[in-house]
């Protein structure tokens, strides 16, 4: 094969491969609620809209479908405080893929805002916030069912929804990183519960991004809590959700810019849940009924489990211990290099270069099958 | 004869020369390993034979502690599947047995039959064959293991440490009870599965991997991995994703290892793998004893300890047989969450370049504390008899 043809074949090889390499561009914010962006990277659309919930203005994101939808709406539930930057490839990378995406924001992450009076407990975001957005995205898609996509807490929540009664209109659940059960896994988790519960009473407003840059105690015996020799003092942000991703120096910066906030109630609801293993939402009567594993219980569709084994935040044994109920529990995934992943992945699959092009093409294959 | 023909016959041919000549090889291979001078061991250290019931004898080397603590008892370490005893004494840096004996244990180190020193079978000829499956190991090897050191120490008591199979031995000797259970104060398994379901695309890889060795006359290792060592250092990403984390193990440590500390391994072994693997229980042979089951009626204080890269001991499957057992336990993550230097895979738990400082020490720490059901031995009883 002579020159010329070997330029003209790369460049052929180039033009027909750059959409698997280019980083789509995330859309632009709109400046006001139902206001029709486009982004011509990804060839599909991007709305805004705000709706209410229990005076928290929370930001619901539609990724319309590129083309012709193929399959029920997807609903992202987002890991507490992370924003829709966190999600942005993610959800662009389904609706390529002709998917129908809602994401919504925590209040008081990305551009949903917090009530002015009373931020509100655990129970406020998951009983409020969550089915707020659920019921919203349902109406807009004109869909009878969703599939939920649950990451973290917001796994926890989407494992609620669920199993309440808005249940009726959800097919199939993807929990990524979704602790079953739990345990305080390390000392810098319980150093970080120690720190949350000696916040003051006064409910001041507080960053998530102020406990992500604490330093991570590791429990090392020869200096405690600190970390020796050569390697770089790590945070909690480093330690619990960056740990076992590959993240640019960049996309590390633009995850920390965007984690969100809550108050003291809503992370000592948080410390609570971890202390004692057992999510519990709100008092009263109908508390014993508003706890994660009751909602596990009663959930009656398929779901599938994602699980990384570096998590440093949700070990395999929480987020795998459904594992064998098969009335629930129809697949799983463990994202390591034996099982096909590119890398052994932490908390963070999803926001890493692989999450886009290797998850999110699995976890659709799945949601084929389980329609 | 077509040209096609020919061209076919003269690759089958040539296949099969290249057999002939790999197996003449891996054979060479493994003859040479007999005589492989294997590094000395410590001035303290001995080489004593114990024999089983039926007959086998296994290689107890034994450690002498460099500073007798009193009151403290004999540890038995004893090694996983497809290794031998070079696995906890390689060298003297990368060493539990050497580490245990450094802080004033009485150290013995177990290699099971058809390993190390020990005993080794034959497929034709010879004394001993490939019949053996992990509850041989359980019913005389350990038994063996444990009163021998009885027999030497005098002592009533003994501790034990497992890593990887060597652990799953202890959960089946204090499951199956009796004389060798009793004889146990304290106990330590390391990267020791209970369960047998790892992500869906291994657990399937590694049962079809059992059902087929298990149908081999033997499963052949020690030869094939010398003369796959060139390969292995060339191209050490599947091992790398199976069998240690490269951040933790130095690759000449890891190379050297190969060389010494692979074994054959029989393929009624696999069998029993393969049945656990496809029933994710962990059973004795006739499936009549589910291990699992029985340890939480157990009581010998035991730590677990699990590696965070591990793939085989794998964390939630090692936690399995945490959460089973009875009686007073500790769980270790061996992590950078929990203060190590990396995150463990398998065979770094013992030869990682930090091993000493996030595996040996603790482990040293907790056959040292006090346990409520662990009687201590008085100097006079634990002393050394020989």
């Amino acid at each position: 094969m002579n020159a010329p043809r070997w330029v003209g074949c790369f460049l052929a090889a180039m033009v027909a491969l750059a959409p698997h390499f280019s980083r789509a561009a995330p859309p632009v914010d709109a400046p006001a609620p139902e206001e029709l962006k486009s982004s011509e990277a990804v060839g599909g659309r991007v709305y805004r809209t705000h709706i209410d919930a229990g005076g928290a203005n929370i930001a619901l994101w539609r990724y319309a479908a590129s083309g012709d939808k193929s399959g029920p709406p997807i609903f992202i539930v987002p890991e507490l405080f992370c924003s829709r930057v966190w999600y942005d490839e993610f959800a662009l990378a389904l609706q390529r893929r002709g998917r129908e995406v809602f994401l919504f924001e925590w209040r008081g992450s990305g551009q949903s805002g917090a009530p002015a009076a009373g931020f509100g407990d655990l129970a406020s975001l998951f009983l409020g916030d969550a089915p707020a957005a659920f019921d919203a995205a349902l109406e807009a898609s004109g869909a009878k069912s969703m599939e939920l996509l649950g990451h973290g807490l917001g796994g926890a929540a989407a494992v609620m929804l669920a199993a309440s009664a808005r249940g009726e209109h959800i097919s199939s659940l993807v929990l990524i990183s979704v602790p079953a059960n739990y345990a305080v896994p390390n000392l810098a988790l319980r150093n970080l519960i120690a720190a949350v519960r000696a916040l003051p009473a006064p409910p001041a407003q507080v960053s998530a991004a102020s406990y992500a840059s604490m330093d991570a105690p590791l429990g090392n015996p020869d200096r405690p809590g600190r970390w020796t020799e050569a390697q770089a003092p790590l945070d909690l942000f480093a330690l619990l959700l960056a740990h076992g991703t590959v993240l640019s120096p960049a996309r590390t910066a633009q995850l920390r810019e965007n984690l969100g906030g809550g108050t003291p109630a809503l992370f000592a609801d948080l410390a609570t849940w971890m202390e004692a293993g057992e999510l519990r939402l709100g008092e009263g009567p109908r508390a014993p009924k508003q706890t994660l594993g009751n909602a596990w219980a009663l959930m009656a569709q398929p779901a599938l489990l994602v699980a990384s084994p570096l998590d440093n935040l949700v070990h395999l044994e929480h987020a795998l211990a459904l594992r064998g109920d098969r009335s629930r529990v129809r697949d799983e995934l463990i994202l390591q290099r034996i099982e096909g992943f590119p890398e052994d992945a932490g908390h963070l699959a999803i926001q890493s270069p692989w999450g886009p092009r290797v998850l999110a093409p699995r976890i659709l294959d799945w949601l084929a099958e389980h329609p | 004869m077509t040209r096609a023909r020919l061209a076919a016959r003269g690759s089958r041919t040539a296949l099969a020369l290249c057999f002939v000549l790999l197996s003449a090889c891996s054979h060479g291979c493994s003859l040479a390993r007999r005589f492989w001078s294997p590094a000395a061991l410590p001035e303290k250290a001995e080489h004593l034979i114990a024999r089983t019931g039926d007959g086998w004898d296994l290689s107890v080397i034994h450690y002498k502690p460099r500073d007798r603590s009193p009151g403290r008892r004999p540890v038995l370490l004893v090694h996983g599947v497809v290794t031998n005893e070079r696995n906890i004494d390689y060298d003297e840096k990368h060493s539990l047995a050497r580490s245990l004996a450094a802080r004033g244990l009485d150290v013995w180190a177990l290699s099971l039959r058809g390993t190390g020193e020990s005993s080794h079978a034959s497929l034709v000829g010879g004394d001993h064959k490939y019949d053996w499956d992990f509850d041989t190991y359980c019913e005389e090897d350990i038994p063996a293991a444990i009163a021998f050191v009885q027999q030497r120490t005098g002592a009533e008591k003994i501790d034990y440490v497992g890593h990887s199979m060597g652990g799953m031995l202890y959960y089946c000797v204090l499951a199956r009870g009796g004389p060798a259970a009793d004889a146990i104060a304290v106990g330590a398994t390391v990267g020791s599965p209970v369960g047998f379901r790892w992500g869906p695309r291994f657990t399937e890889a590694t049962q079809v991997a059992a059902l087929a060795m298990s149908k081999m006359p033997v499963i052949k290792l020690d030869g094939p991995t010398l003369l796959a060592l060139p390969l292995v250092s060339w191209f050490p990403e599947p091992m790398t994703m199976l069998l240690y984390n490269p951040a933790n193990i130095d690759a000449d440590i890891w190379n050297g290892f190969l060389a010494v500390g692979v074994e054959d391994e029989s393929p009624r072994l696999a069998a029993q793998f393969y049945r656990w693997i496809r029933e994710d229980k962990f059973t004795s042979r006739d499936g009549a004893i589910d291990y699992e089951q029985r340890l939480p009626a157990t009581r010998t204080p035991t730590l677990v300890m699990a590696g965070k890269a591990d793939q085989l001991g794998f964390p939630p499957l090692v936690r399995r047989g945490y959460d089973a057992l009875g009686g007073e336990k500790e769980w270790r993550l061996v992590g950078i969450e929990n203060g190590a230097r990396g995150d463990y895979g398998h065979m770094d738990l013992l030869l990682g370049e930090s091993a000493e400082r996030d595996v040996f020490e603790p482990i040293s720490r907790w056959l040292a504390a006090p346990h409520a059901t662990a009687p201590i031995q008085s100097p006079a009883a634990g002393a050394i008899t020989h």
